[in-house]
């Protein structure tokens, strides 16, 4: 854990860098000078913002959006997670990163001491996950379950 | 119904490259993979006409936008009729980014990024819980993303 994370502040971003934001958030691959046409600048200067953006960490990379469903991944599962002692947290989460069907783990206020977002293929995957893999978790108490049954919506946070 | 029969080893392997840094060079990937440059744009089209790949974009650290709190919350409606009315509404809601109909005890399950704890209890009070047939709400904040990530690709 990054010792700094409560300490973050948010970025100086001006409207420049939010029109810039709100394009290469819909479309990573779209041509930079695009990008300045419709801003109004030249294509050196996106260059030079989309760089400072990047080092300043408001964006963290760029990546293609795959459907799971298409790849085979058709359970989407989040599940709550009890632990015997709230010590097992560190361990936990180590425990977790290694299962690559995990793809989100939060420490979470509320009931559960941790909460967790899973893909798997199939019901069956799904089954054989929590039996196998976070079952046997040291410090998992117990879990509780949630599938989703359709995902209506995903997108990113709005800006402004 | 799954397309991933469709899909040969080389498709894997490019998803693989590009579900990580969209804006590499097609150049890049076709000597990764060891096919032409033109065959990787060939097969990316044919993979986006598949649905394959959906979209692409550059991630935004919340925190750096000024969006400082996650949040899951839970929804329990008075009816389970009333389902798509509340998700229609719900979309008008810009600061819910994900929301699922799950099995459960909740109806439907929602993710959402407000400024501050204030911010959150505006969208709470003020706009999530006045939409007709929201019985009550159950609100988890994240204090931590511990890791986040996209689905193994080349498995």
């Amino acid at each position: 854990m990054n010792t700094k994370d409560y300490l973050e502040q948010a970025a100086d971003i001006d409207e420049l860098d939010e029109k810039i934001l709100k394009l290469i958030t819909r479309n990573a691959r779209i041509p930079f000078l695009e990008v300045a046409r419709e801003c109004g600048v030249s294509g050196a200067a996106i260059h030079q913002r989309v760089q400072r953006l990047l080092n300043i960490g408001v964006v963290s990379g760029s990546e293609f959006v795959v459907s799971p469903q298409k790849l085979g991944y058709n359970t989407c599962a989040y599940m709550g997670i009890y632990l015997d002692k709230a010590k097992y947290h560190t361990q936990v989460v180590e425990a977790l990163r290694n299962i690559p069907e995990v793809v989100e783990c939060h420490y979470v206020t509320g009931q559960y001491a941790i909460f967790i977002k899973i893909q798997t293929k199939t019901n069956k995957h799904l089954k054989k996950l929590i039996d196998e893999e976070l079952q046997e978790v040291e410090g998992i108490a117990r879990t509780e379950t949630f599938i989703s049954l359709e995902m209506d919506f995903k997108r990113q946070v709005p800006i402004k | 119904m799954t397309l991933r029969n469709n899909l040969d080893e080389v498709d894997l392997k490019i998803l693989d490259i590009i579900t990580k840094n969209a804006r590499i060079p097609f150049k890049d990937v076709a000597k990764d993979v060891g096919i032409s440059r033109a065959a990787v744009h060939q097969r990316v089209n044919r993979m986006i006409d598949l649905e394959v790949i959906t979209g692409s974009g550059y991630h935004i650290n919340p925190k750096k936008v000024e969006f400082r709190t996650c949040t899951y919350i839970g929804i329990f409606l008075e009816k389970g009729g009333l389902f798509s009315e509340v998700v229609t509404r719900l979309k008008l809601i810009p600061e819910i980014v994900e929301c699922h109909y799950t099995t459960g005890q909740y109806a439907i399950f929602i993710k959402v990024y407000a400024k501050d704890n204030e911010h959150l209890k505006a969208i709470l009070s003020g706009e999530i819980q006045k939409i007709p047939g929201v019985a009550s709400t159950e609100t988890f904040i994240s204090l931590e993303e511990s890791f986040k990530r996209t689905i193994p690709v080349n498995s």
